[in-house]
């Protein structure tokens, strides 16, 4: 028998927590777009939606974080993991992920998302910079 | 009467949790106060029993009288005080919670008068009613005594006077005596012939009343705006659930601006009754430009029907709807069809009895369909020109041209003098020196050198900017600021603003500034900036949303790096907060109307952490102002 953490349904688990997750933010974006095409009942529908889809995403993590983080992939848990966790996501993402798709976007001539990558890798180094701060205090 | 009191709950809680049932315990908090007593006082004047309101506000107090029936003083049945202490000390124990007493009343469904209060320091009332006077005092929603009768009265009514409780209202400094004064006038059109006085602290009553209704709310909110044809077409709903009546004007101003009441208050973030009137009007409009034959393409879009519509909406809704209790936005959908059918047929009605007002806005609507085409394949050509190291002139032209009509007018900062002054205190070269103004638009900044140097020179892409331009600056050329139209070491001065945010690639730009300065001459750069890193992703957003050209986002230490690596030296800066309108501001040829509804989203509900860094504010009546941070460089390129 196949233990939980080499499964197929832990990586099932993992998809399901990135699709969930995204279809929450896209509804309330979504709400936001019907709201001015005056679609009020649409907006309403799609808010209560999103709602529900936090529900769903932590579903997910209620499973995942037995094992570990699903995008950090370090162990999570207890508030001391998770800090570790959410460090090591910053970090990747302000040391690699968005530098190296700033890089490719300006490669590209696309230097308007460039410049949304470096906005978004500073961001993370910002609050890589916070948690480490409350960290210390 | 007294028995149409019917006592629901208790106020508990309401000191404990005031924004629950106020929305804020803020300025605006107070004025809520204010609004419940005078809507109190309104509901007995719609049903026929009241004809004035008298307002007085001082510093720290506002005292509401009408000339109702007074509120009603006999002994409760069951609570053993007086209905009037029950009507102020126990929500939902307000006689219009029972629906048959009215049918359609503002206020917060009998919870008003109970909610200002427990929120007052004090409170004192005065019923007239069956010929007596009674008094009764509060502290902080407590009776002091019984009600007790002080004599007789000749005639009837309710004075309500309270002071704001400053333990709970904490920002607390003086009563808002503009804005209680601008709820009267205001009020005043939506109940034509109600009389309503107001005296402010140190100044003579003035007296509110409006024989034009709704009509002369529109009139007066027509300037400075200037509409396409004076006659306004109008729209009329009688039925059980709702009554409604709108006034519409279309204008030569871009955007759209209506504004909405149900039952008399302010629905300053619309809702179901304006979207249904919207719809109507576009229903109509499209049915309007069919029969003339003229329209192609896809069907008339919402957002253009109403292009430079201006509009006031007063419904009677009679079980109202809102999201939360301050009543910003209905959210009834009961009453969609009747007005959105109503809007449909009577505007439709007016332009077919109207065919030269029908022609002047067909046109206004093919001219606004084009605009939006244009719009859109200006989005298209920046996405289209990618991978290009140089940018797409006509791109700029387009859209500067445009903008060039109300170029001034179009965001604070264009003309602000303290700004501009801030620009051209950098300078300490020589005094008959010769500068350069790229980018230079009207020519501003460049004229705010000119005190400082002899000649300055302006440099822009955009004929209509040029032609603007003339009129400031010494001569001025057209040409690109990558390939700048003058010899290396020409210029002791070269100046620029709110441009390289706008240029895929600003180095080059840069570099070619560095190239036409003369050894030791200056630079001076001014620029937007996020706050920090953590206002910069949303403030990305809201700047990418209202400029599609938007290209980079600078932040302080990529702009102090981009202006020493092009080899420039000696930085300075000088930092200054400058107030802008975002309604204005957004209110702009090529920004989409759904990216000016996201802007007005992303202020709304901008993060907390965004919110804790970077100034802005949401006024009452739903205007947005921000504190831009403007950052302007001095550097130097080495002797």
């Amino acid at each position: 028998m196949e233990t939980f953490d080499e499964s197929k349904t832990l990586d099932s688990l993992r998809e399901a927590f990135f699709k969930e997750a995204s279809l929450a933010y896209r509804l309330r974006y979504f709400a936001i777009v019907a709201e001015f095409e005056g679609l009020d009942r649409y907006a309403s529908l799609f808010r209560e939606l999103a709602e529900g889809g936090e529900t769903n995403v932590h579903g997910c993590l209620d499973f995942l974080r037995l094992v570990r983080d699903p995008d950090s992939g370090v162990p999570i848990g207890g508030t001391r993991k998770n800090l570790e966790s959410i460090l090591q996501t910053c970090g990747e993402r302000s040391s690699q992920t968005y530098p190296e798709m700033a890089r490719l976007a300006r490669e590209e001539g696309f230097t308007d998302a460039a410049s949304w990558f470096d906005t978004l890798e500073k961001m993370h180094r910002n609050q890589s910079v916070r948690i480490q701060g409350v960290e210390n205090e | 009467m007294s028995s149409e009191i019917r006592v629901l709950s208790q106020i508990e809680g309401v000191r404990k949790n005031p924004w629950m049932y106020i929305g804020s315990v803020s300025g605006d908090g107070v004025h809520h106060l204010v609004q419940e007593l005078v809507h109190n006082s309104l509901d007995e004047a719609q049903l026929g029993y009241a004809t004035r309101i008298d307002v007085k506000a001082g510093i720290d107090f506002v005292e509401v009288a009408d000339d109702g029936r007074g509120i009603p003083v006999a002994p409760h049945p069951t609570e053993g005080v007086s209905s009037c202490e029950v009507a102020l000390t126990r929500l939902h124990a307000g006689s219009k919670f029972d629906k048959e007493a009215g049918m359609f009343t503002a206020g917060l469904h009998g919870v008003g008068l109970a909610c200002v209060n427990a929120l007052s320091a004090r409170l004192e009332v005065e019923v007239r009613r069956d010929g007596r006077l009674y008094r009764q005092s509060y502290e902080k929603g407590i009776a002091l005594a019984p009600l007790r009768q002080h004599g007789e009265a000749e005639r009837t009514g309710t004075r309500i006077r309270f002071e704001p409780d400053t333990g709970i209202f904490r920002d607390f400094t003086q009563i808002d005596q503009g804005r209680c004064r601008e709820l009267l006038r205001e009020l005043s059109f939506l109940n034509p012939g109600l009389e309503l006085s107001f005296e402010g602290d140190g100044h003579k009553p003035e007296v509110f009343r409006s024989d034009l209704g709704l009509r002369g709310l529109l009139l007066e909110r027509t300037p400075p705006r200037r509409p396409l044809f004076e006659l306004p077409a109008s729209v009329r709903v009688k039925g059980e659930e709702l009554e409604a009546e709108a006034h519409l004007l279309w204008t030569a101003e871009p955007g759209q601006s209506v504004h909405t009441y149900v039952n008399s208050v302010a629905t300053i973030h619309g809702g179901t009754h304006l979207n249904a009137l919207r719809a109507g009007i576009t229903r109509a409009l499209h049915r309007l430009l069919a029969e003339r034959g003229t329209w192609q393409g896809a069907p008339l879009e919402v957002d253009e029907a109403c292009e430079g519509l201006l509009a006031v909406l007063a419904c009677k809704v009679s079980r109202p709807n809102f999201e939360g209790q301050t009543k910003s936005r209905l959210t009834n959908q009961n009453i969609i069809a009747a007005l959105e059918n109503a809007a449909a047929q009577q505007v439709l009605a007016h332009f077919q009895a109207h065919p030269r007002e029908a022609g002047i806005l067909a046109e206004r609507l093919h001219e606004t369909r084009k605009m939006r085409l244009n719009a859109r394949r200006v989005a298209e050509r920046i996405y289209l020109q990618h991978g290009k190291r140089e940018i797409d002139e006509e791109v700029y032209k387009e859209q500067f041209g445009a903008r060039s009509k109300n170029w001034h007018q179009s965001a604070t900062w264009i003309t602000h003098e303290e700004l501009l002054k801030a620009h051209a205190a950098h300078y300490d070269g020589p005094k008959d020196g010769l500068a350069l103004d790229v980018c230079c638009g009207s020519g501003v900044v460049g004229a705010s050198f000119k005190h400082k140097i002899k000649k300055v020179i302006g440099l822009d892409l955009t004929p209509e900017m040029i032609n603007l331009a003339k009129t400031r600056l010494d001569e001025v050329h057209q040409g690109n600021v990558y390939n700048i139209p003058f010899p290396a070491e020409t210029f002791d001065l070269v100046c620029t603003r709110e441009v390289l945010h706008l240029l895929p690639y600003p180095e080059k730009p840069v570099s070619e500034i560095f190239r036409v300065l003369k050894p030791g001459a200056q630079f001076v750069v001014g620029q937007i900036l996020p706050f920090s890193e953590v206002d910069a992703p949303w403030l990305f957003r809201v700047f990418k949303k209202k400029q599609p050209l938007f290209y980079n986002l600078h932040q302080e230490e990529d702009f102090r790096r981009m202006l020493l690596s092009a080899g420039f030296v000696d930085l300075e800066m000088t930092e200054m907060n400058v107030s802008e309108s975002i309604d204005t501001w957004i209110d702009s040829f090529e920004t989409s109307a759904i990216h000016r509804h996201e802007i007005r989203e992303l202020y709304k509900s901008a993060p907390t952490g965004v919110r804790a860094v970077h100034p802005f504010r949401i006024e009452p009546d739903g205007q947005i102002n921000d504190l831009w941070r403007w950052c302007v460089f001095s550097v130097r390129k080495p002797t």
